[in-house]
């Protein structure tokens, strides 16, 4: 009787261990050279450079650099990661990262387009080619009708301007506040079924139904617009200006590096005098998540355009999923030190302020406030934001690597600029 | 043995099938849950209240409930409410909107509802979420984000039809209808009309919030003299002696004020230098403060800053009429007296919606009286 109790409580007890741990299954290979993608898994806290024609697996979170393609095991289904280099996409695209699914019937692949840019291709020989793609719970499923036909996805998640940090107690299960995520795609050649929640769309390739968006505040996809030609940042790689050029080539660059010496890489590339190479390098840390690494280039910056860019960097890792802003707040007070409150101050720094905040005087007097805090973070966002609302100001001095002294200048420097309970005068024309 | 097995395998299978979450059915009643809308361009903030009483048996093939369950959908809130909580000693206090416990705490919902709301009224003025998105991206590359004039309407419908159309309650209290109303009385009364309005009492006039322009401040400020709401940022140790200065000196400007006088000029100069000596003790204090605490100390002694400039001028005198206290108004009188100092409605502080929605049947009556005379 012991032992049929016994067999009856493992029996129980197997799928509920089997659940605790994602499998690993290998359900795509790169087709790109190496070092061109680079893979987490879920037990893993650093990413690992894969080498080309590399096995990529389910449940790893997937890192591509702008170019680098996959392929569906079956080669049904190919993916290529793409790159925003001359900012005319609809949406600001830094990095591209996924997740790829399991297997599932009738579908020739299936991930979680966590945020990017990827083109989806129809690489058989005959017939239709599905793929589900997942975001925020929301599930796509595109049905690409012939061989050859391609759909753009772009994704991506901000914060509104004006939204309110709140710490979440997660013993109290409170409900996390999310940013919004918009998601566009496009048909860039062919035709293909899209559908989502019950409803399916016909698109195509201009001219006809071929643009389609969704966004998290309204929920469901309005219907597909009609467009005469491909907009021009279907193909970012196509008329680019010599500033994207020069990306271009700075990504290549990387990418044998980091091929050759996966560790020295990101680090090369930060201490290089080429601002290109530095922001590569400062994107490359907020997609791998190394905010350890990201803070000591930040404050190390040459430059103030590096630092400045690394600002963006961090106001786009923190909105990029629901729980970033969490996590980046426990980074602040356990590894970095700073109090709860200070703590606080640099996430609604980050967040930023609303149409109704920048009408206030208040929201310029406590900025130039916080020059003088004795936190070089905190008042190098104040100055972030304060030469962005009043560009008169770009011509006071100010270091991000200076001292409070410097800093108390500077604020002196404001305060004329912009007298207490004063709006800032209009920029000059 | 047989049996014995069999009972174990119909356990299991009892434990193993999944069970519909017993949350919404059984008792306590569920929480309001906010019916999100799928039109971005208008949004009624709607809440699916769920009640009812059961009683719920784990079967073989799941829970089975019997009793009854009612969805109440409504555009206000049935936790703001007082007669709602059907079993109002089955509730603990605190709680979040979404945690499934209706014992929520108003201002807290009341701010997401308004968040919300404007969230979807930004939606619904063209930004959308993409536009949202994309704007971030261009304030982080240094450019400008034009903003589109949420005042200008080139397809505006009649100013009076707008304001006596109906109004979510929830709307009322941010200001703009009552602001509406206002304006279209004025433009109505320049032309000549002119009727009976209803009376206003003393009450009603206290939860009123005046905005718009320093005068309004200093209004509010003037009529809570005695029991000025300092900000949290006044909690700091440092700031108790100034605090106690500035409650003193405002005190014995506002007196002469409340009376229908000009203030004295040299109490006027005193307060001014202890507002002045403010700023400067806040200052430090700001360094230890949220963005928000330190916005809102800094708002406070601006309003304070501009109250000493509006109590300088001619006006001061009649800022206030000391018949609200005592008598009450007219509302005939009340848009006369805000067109004469120009001051607008301001939000209500919270607690003080029904005020609004009073003050909004009134106005909207005074209005129909004078478009619909015979």
């Amino acid at each position: 009787m012991i032992r049929h109790i016994a067999s009856l409580i493992l029996l129980g007890l197997l799928p509920i261990s089997a659940l605790a741990q994602p499998q690993r299954v290998a359900v795509a290979k790169t087709t790109s050279p190496a070092a061109a993608f680079a893979a987490r898994s879920p037990t893993a806290t650093k990413f690992e450079v894969l080498p080309a024609n590399a096995e990529l697996h389910t449940s790893d979170v997937i890192l591509a650099l702008p170019g680098a393609t996959l392929e569906s095991k079956t080669g049904a289904v190919a993916v290529t990661s793409l790159a925003d280099y001359d900012k005319r996409s609809p949406l600001p695209i830094l990095e591209t990262a996924l997740i790829l699914n399991p297997p599932e019937k009738d579908i020739d692949l299936a991930f979680q387009l966590d945020r990017g840019r990827v083109d989806i291709t129809n690489k058989k020989a005959r017939g239709s080619a599905v793929v589900k793609v997942v975001h925020r719970e929301k599930k796509w499923t595109i049905k690409l009708e012939d061989p050859g036909a391609r759909v753009a996805i772009e994704v991506c998640g901000r914060w509104p301007a004006g939204s309110r940090f709140k710490l979440v107690n997660p013993k109290r299960s409170e409900k996390l506040a999310e940013p919004v995520a918009s998601l566009v795609l496009l048909v860039l050649k062919g035709s293909a079924q899209v559908e989502i929640g019950g409803t399916a769309f016909g698109m195509s390739a201009p001219p006809g139904p071929s643009i389609l968006e969704w966004d998290s505040l309204a929920g469901a996809p309005q219907q597909p617009k009609k467009l005469t030609a491909l907009p021009d940042w279907a193909d970012p790689t196509a008329n680019l200006t010599p500033d994207a050029k020069k990306l271009v080539a700075a990504i290549e660059k990387f990418r044998a590096l980091r091929a050759e010496k996966p560790a020295d890489a990101i680090k090369q590339f930060l201490d290089s005098s080429d601002p290109v190479e530095q922001r590569v390098a400062i994107v490359t840390l907020g997609a791998t998540d190394d905010l350890v690494s990201l803070g000591k280039a930040l404050i190390e910056a040459k430059s103030l355009e590096e630092w400045d860019f690394g600002i963006t960097v961090l106001r786009h890792w923190i909105g990029r999923a629901p729980g970033q802003d969490q996590r980046f707040y426990q980074h602040l007070t356990t590894a970095r030190g700073y109090t709860p409150t200070e703590a606080k101050i640099i996430m609604q720094l980050l967040f930023g302020f609303s149409a109704e905040e920048l009408k206030s005087p208040e929201t310029y007097e406590v900025l130039i406030d916080y020059l003088a805090h004795e936190k070089p973070g905190i008042r190098n966002l104040a100055v972030w934001h304060l030469i962005r609302l009043v560009p008169q100001g770009k011509t006071i001095p100010y270091k991000p690597n200076g001292t409070l002294t410097d800093a108390v200048k500077a604020q002196e420097a404001w305060k004329k600029l912009v007298p207490t309970g004063e709006l800032p005068p209009p920029p000059k024309k | 043995m047989k049996r014995f097995t069999l009972f174990i395998l119909g356990g299991l299978g009892l434990f193993l099938t999944p069970t519909v979450a017993s949350a919404q059915f059984g008792l306590p009643a569920g929480a309001p849950v906010i019916v999100p809308s799928t039109n971005p361009f208008f949004y009624v903030p709607k809440y699916r209240y769920t009640y009812g009483a059961n009683i719920t048996a784990p079967t073989l093939f799941g829970q089975a409930s019997i009793g009854y369950q009612r969805t109440y959908i409504s555009t206000t809130n049935p936790a703001l409410w007082q007669f709602v909580p059907v079993y109002p000693s089955w509730y603990s206090t605190g709680g979040s909107y979404m945690s499934g416990n209706p014992n929520v705490r108003n201002d807290l919902l009341k701010q997401v509802q308004l968040d919300m709301a404007k969230a979807q009224r930004d939606a619904g003025m063209g930004a959308g979420v993409r536009n949202q998105i994309a704007n971030q991206w261009i304030y982080e590359k240094g450019g400008v984000v034009a903003r589109p004039d949420p005042k200008f309407n080139p397809e505006q419908p009649d100013l009076i039809a707008k304001a006596l159309a109906p109004v979510d309650p929830e709307q009322i209290g941010t200001g703009e209808s009552l602001n509406d109303l206002l304006t279209a009385i004025t433009t109505v009364e320049a032309k000549g009309a002119k009727g009976p309005s209803a009376f206003i009492p003393p009450s009603l006039l206290d939860d009123i919030r005046f905005g718009g322009s320093p005068a309004a401040d200093t209004l509010n400020l003037v009529r809570k003299a005695g029991r000025l709401e300092f900000p949290s940022a006044f909690n700091d140790p440092a700031l108790q002696k100034i605090r106690a200065e500035l409650e003193k000196d405002f005190a014995a400007v506002a007196s002469s004020v409340q009376a229908g006088k000009a203030p004295g000029s040299a109490k006027l100069t005193k307060w001014e230098a202890t507002v002045q000596r403010a700023h400067d003790a806040l200052t430090p204090i700001i360094k230890n403060s949220t963005f928000d605490d330190a916005t809102a100390g800094r708002r406070f002694l601006n309003q304070m800053s501009n109250a000493v400039k509006v109590l300088k001028t001619a006006s001061a005198s009649t800022l206030i009429d000391p018949k609200w206290s005592a008598e009450g108004t007219t509302v005939a009188d009340l848009v006369k007296h805000m067109n004469k100092h120009k001051l607008r409605f301001g939000p209500a502080p919270s607690g003080n919606e029904e005020a609004y929605l009073a003050m909004h049947r009134n106005l909207a009556t005074y209005l129909f009286v004078l478009t619909h005379k015979k």
